[in-house]
């Protein structure tokens, strides 16, 4: 789990989630809460207001795992979750962005980020979250979770946050505009 | 895990040594809980001596932060290094939070 040499992507990471907020966490167990389920928590953004090319939710689980062996688990469970089943309970799904990330050393925990992209008509609210987008995530991903908790100012109407996902689209900030770049794609 | 506190002038240092998982993160979290019903609003959390942070202990920052933020308190970090480092960066917890090489840098910051 050492990151590689010459391109520092864990830099380009941390740059990324600089330019994001936190909208709320909740906590998960996988496996539906099997008895070999791990847990963790996951946490919501979305870029901060005027820093992205897209109308993107991003998730990111963090899941504990205090040995090897519970980190080879917890990526192959990610690995096998369809994301893409999010556009049969989501409506305003568009499409999902898988992206597992390497660390510079082993620190118990696995990281995956899923990134969703929304349908541009789409707005982010509590409602949102509680009522439609965490249904989907536990469904695909067969998570049992708690209520998600939010940040204090987020906004409980449709309304009220549809400006702030207003986007510049001649220059973004997301993680796939990032790799893009970085990668020239 | 160790938690040790010390009171100071401007607020409370939290010393947390060993291991905050879900078996040691409540006790964290209610011990914060109980000097906020005390009446303190502001916490310095020396990290120094924490060497793994579960999604557990990730959790209870944020219910306690939430929970001082609707008393207008304040939660602080110092000496956060390591894989815990690591951990607050990639989670985004480095941003969330101010950070400070050592407690008296945090302390004064409270001001």
């Amino acid at each position: 789990m050492k990151r590689g040499t010459g391109i520092d992507l864990y830099q380009e990471f941390i740059d990324v989630f600089h330019k994001e907020e936190m909208l709320a966490f909740f906590d998960f167990l996988t496996d539906r809460g099997a008895v070999d389920s791990l847990s963790g928590l996951c946490k919501i953004s979305r870029p901060k207001p005027g820093k992205a090319d897209s109308r993107y939710l991003s998730l990111l689980f963090i899941v504990d795992t205090p040995d090897e062996d519970a980190w080879k688990k917890a990526e192959a469970r990610f690995a096998e979750i369809n994301w893409d089943g999010m556009r049969d309970c989501l409506p305003e799904f568009e499409s999902a962005l898988s992206i597992p990330f390497t660390l510079r050393e082993f620190t118990g925990n696995y990281f995956q980020e899923i990134d969703i992209y929304l349908k541009s008509n789409s707005a982010v609210s509590r409602s949102f979250i509680v009522g439609a987008l965490c249904p989907a995530i536990f469904s695909v991903a067969r998570l049992r979770a708690g209520e998600p908790v939010f940040r204090e100012d987020l906004p409980d109407s449709e309304k009220d946050m549809k400006e702030s996902l207003l986007v510049d689209k001649d220059r973004g900030d997301s993680l796939v505009s990032r790799l893009r770049d970085f990668f020239k794609f | 895990m160790d938690i040790q506190t010390r009171k100071e002038a401007n607020a409370t240092i939290v010393s947390v040594t060993g291991k905050m998982d879900a078996v040691t993160a409540p006790e964290y979290e209610k011990l914060l809980r109980r000097l906020m019903d005390e009446g303190e609003k502001s916490f310095v959390n020396d990290f120094s001596g924490l060497v793994y942070i579960s999604s557990a202990g990730l959790r209870s920052i944020l219910a306690t932060a939430k929970a001082l933020k609707a008393v207008q308190g304040r939660l602080l970090f110092s000496g956060v290094t390591g894989p815990v480092k690591d951990v607050f960066e990639i989670s985004g917890f480095g941003s969330l939070f101010q950070m400070y090489e050592t407690p008296d840098a945090a302390l004064k910051s409270v001001g």
